[in-house]
């Protein structure tokens, strides 16, 4: 029974159920039916893919194959999520220090805090690197004429 | 022929700029097809920013190389770790790792290389060949034939990118729905914005490239990363035999030996390079599969460089077929093809058959480059290809976290739009999930890209019919035809299970069993 909510039917349920609060948004803002010049619904094309994408659903739920488990959905845990979502935390704030304090300075730190959480041993070797990839990407960077944030490290020199 | 067109084509290729982008562009191709689980969509969705500071000429060279490269070298750590770089290389495992084993590594790749520049020449050959005359026919279509052609790539997409007809449709429908994001094409009117005024413009290609293709992979990877390490050792010990020059190399008469086999891969790459939604993974196993049943004296299977030479000859070849939809209708037919299309969308020329009369320097450049690739393909792969294999052993604990910050960096760059990155993480999620349950990408950024013309193309049938739907749609037998074509595809696919069929190509059983990423 515990597959089950791994299976395509049970997918394709959870898709049915965000799709139909998705539609329902739709429906209820004032633009869907606004016509434009040449007499089409302006909603028409965003509500296509919904209606699409719902019908696609549905085909999970109904068609030959809604036993079955797919492949990599059935060993995922809560903690792959979780960690994959905490993977984008971090990187949306390596990004915003990034741009204030300076891609020099903040490149290392999560260089090395992703290596190490990644299981990179021996520490010598990992804080080695955090330190020496930043420098290459940046001169690679620099010499096609893309400039990287500087932040406070000008202050510095 | 233009013969101005294609003196300014010569003098735009011909240039330092152009050869030494196109010489990187193979040379990382080739280093991020060695590293298993790192592709050629991967490799382009991180350097396609880079595109904004490249001139035409330039971005086509970075990129056809990098595709060429990647799609070859994935068969290197296939041939010396029984670990395909990608999934196209699969096929190259059975006989390539045992002749590793056998100590025969160097020659594995060796007929990897000479068969894949062979089969890859000639389908570019053809590819020359053909394109023009299918877009001259295309010119022909008016808007309902250009709706309903749209409508059989999108069917053909989601009936073959997967196994499972549902998800490849659903895919599709995500590319629809995010492709609605921001202005309308007609009437320039913001619409399903989410009231969001940094979603006014749409959703931007750079951001959705690498969040779908080079983030989603990494979160994977770095899941993967934390729960296993990879075996390497036990082939690491017959690396060495690469290097050495007195180990057994490959003959000019065992190269000729293997006509046959370069033949099968080059018929069905080009093939199946052609139609949308097969792409280099089922070529190469469907060579595999025809070349072992016609010859079974051969003893493909068993370490034979036969072998080798059909999977990789049939992955090559698809390399320049998957570029005809992309020019002759404006449809790329795979990932990769969509990933270019992108490209050339980024430097303001739109993809589509009236390119052969508008930018007809750009269609010359990019088969000039196309044909020109392969001898760079073989020049690096014959100087570097046995130290590209030492790029297999480089750990991905590294790897991941490098390519992260490539991909900021990337998404960043194109606009410096901070919303931009945040996209990308949102769309690296989805991408990520997608992956998990079964969900294939290509259907979704090809009908991301294809929605404003599949858009624009229906609103311009109503127009010209006054708004009637019918003679809008099935205005001619052509449209018609199309039409039933496409409902063909999908009821065909649904009732005979063709996804599931095809995907089995992708996992014959053998003794060798490949391990892909």
């Amino acid at each position: 029974m515990l597959s089950w909510y791994r299976s395509n039917q049970a997918i394709g349920i959870y898709l049915c159920i965000a799709l139909g609060l998705l539609l329902a948004y739709m429906l209820s803002t004032s633009w869907v039916f606004r016509e434009t010049r040449d007499g089409f619904l302006l909603g028409f094309f965003p509500l296509l893919g919904v209606a699409g994408m719902m019908l696609c659903a549905f085909g999970l739920i109904v068609d030959p194959l809604r036993r079955e488990v797919p492949e990599d959905f059935e060993d995922l845990a809560w903690a792959d999520v979780a960690n994959a979502i905490l993977m984008l935390i971090g990187i949306g704030f390596y990004f915003a220090t990034m741009r204030d304090i300076g891609f020099l300075l903040v490149t290392p730190v999560f260089l090395f805090v992703y290596m190490l959480w990644f299981g990179l041993r021996p520490l010598k070797q990992t804080v080695l690197l955090a330190m020496a990839i930043p420098i290459g990407i940046y001169v690679l960077f620099s010499v096609i004429g893309v400039r990287l944030p500087n932040g406070i490290l000008p202050a510095f020199i | 022929m233009n013969v101005e067109a294609l003196n300014e084509a010569l003098t735009l290729v011909f240039t330092v700029e152009t050869m030494f982008w196109l010489v990187a562009g193979v040379f990382l191709g080739v280093g991020l097809g060695a590293i298993p689980g790192l592709t050629a969509s991967t490799g382009i969705a991180l350097v396609l920013p880079l595109s904004f500071l490249l001139d035409i000429t330039g971005m086509l060279g970075l990129l056809i190389g990098l595709y060429k490269g990647a799609i070859f070298g994935g068969s290197i750590s296939a041939i010396s770790f029984a670990i395909p770089g990608s999934p196209d290389s699969a096929a190259t495992v059975y006989d390539g790792y045992k002749l590793t084993k056998q100590g025969k590594g160097r020659k594995a790749i060796l007929i990897a290389l000479y068969s894949s520049v062979t089969a890859d020449t000639l389908s570019d050959i053809i590819v020359i060949l053909i394109a023009p005359t299918i877009a001259l026919m295309a010119l022909q279509f008016g808007p309902s034939e250009r709706l309903w052609l749209m409508v059989v790539a999108i069917a053909l997409l989601g009936a073959l990118s997967g196994r499972h007809l549902a998800k490849g449709m659903l895919s599709a429908g995500i590319g629809l729905f995010l492709g609605t994001i921001g202005t309308d094409p007609v009437s320039n009117v913001p619409r399903n914005t989410f009231d969001q005024v940094w979603l006014r413009d749409g959703l931007h290609l750079v951001p959705l490239i690498i969040g779908i293709f080079a983030m989603s992979q990494m979160l994977e990877q770095g899941l993967g990363v934390m729960r296993s390490s990879r075996k390497v050792q036990e082939a690491s010990a017959k690396l060495g035999d690469l290097f050495n020059k007195k180990s057994e190399g490959l003959t000019f008469r065992e190269y000729l030996s293997c006509w046959r086999e370069m033949g099968i891969g080059l018929g069905v790459g080009t093939f199946v390079g052609t139609l949308p939604g097969l792409g280099a993974t089922v070529a190469a196993f469907l060579s595999y599969g025809i070349a072992k049943q016609s010859f079974p004296e051969k003893r493909i299977g068993e370490g034979s460089i036969h072998g080798i030479a059909a999977a990789e000859a049939g992955n090559n070849a698809t390399v320049g077929p998957t570029l005809v939809p992309l020019l002759a209708f404006g449809i790329p037919g795979s990932a990769t093809a969509a990933l270019i299309g992108a490209a050339l969308m980024l430097q303001g020329v739109t993809p589509s058959p009236r390119m052969f009369t508008l930018h007809p320097e750009v269609i010359y450049a990019l088969f000039m480059i196309l044909f020109i690739g392969n001898f760079v393909n073989l020049g690096i792969g014959r100087a570097f290809g046995f130290l590209y294999a030492r790029l297999g052993q480089v750990s991905p604990k590294v790897l991941v976290p490098t390519i992260m910050v490539m991909a900021v960096i990337g998404a960043y760059s194109a606009r410096g739009d901070v919303y931009d990155i945040y996209m990308m993480l949102g769309l690296g999620f989805l991408g990520f999930m997608m992956r998990r349950i079964g969900v294939p990408e290509a259907p979704l950024i090809i009908t991301f890209l294809i929605a404003p013309m599949l858009e624009e193309n229906l609103r311009r049938a109503l127009l010209i019919n006054r708004g009637d739907w019918m003679p809008a749609l099935f205005n001619s037998p052509l449209a018609i035809t199309m039409a039933a074509f496409a409902a063909l595809v999908i009821v065909v696919t649904f009732r005979m299970n063709i996804g599931a069929k095809l995907a089995k190509v992708g996992r014959m059983d053998n003794e060798t069993e490949p391990r892909t990423k």
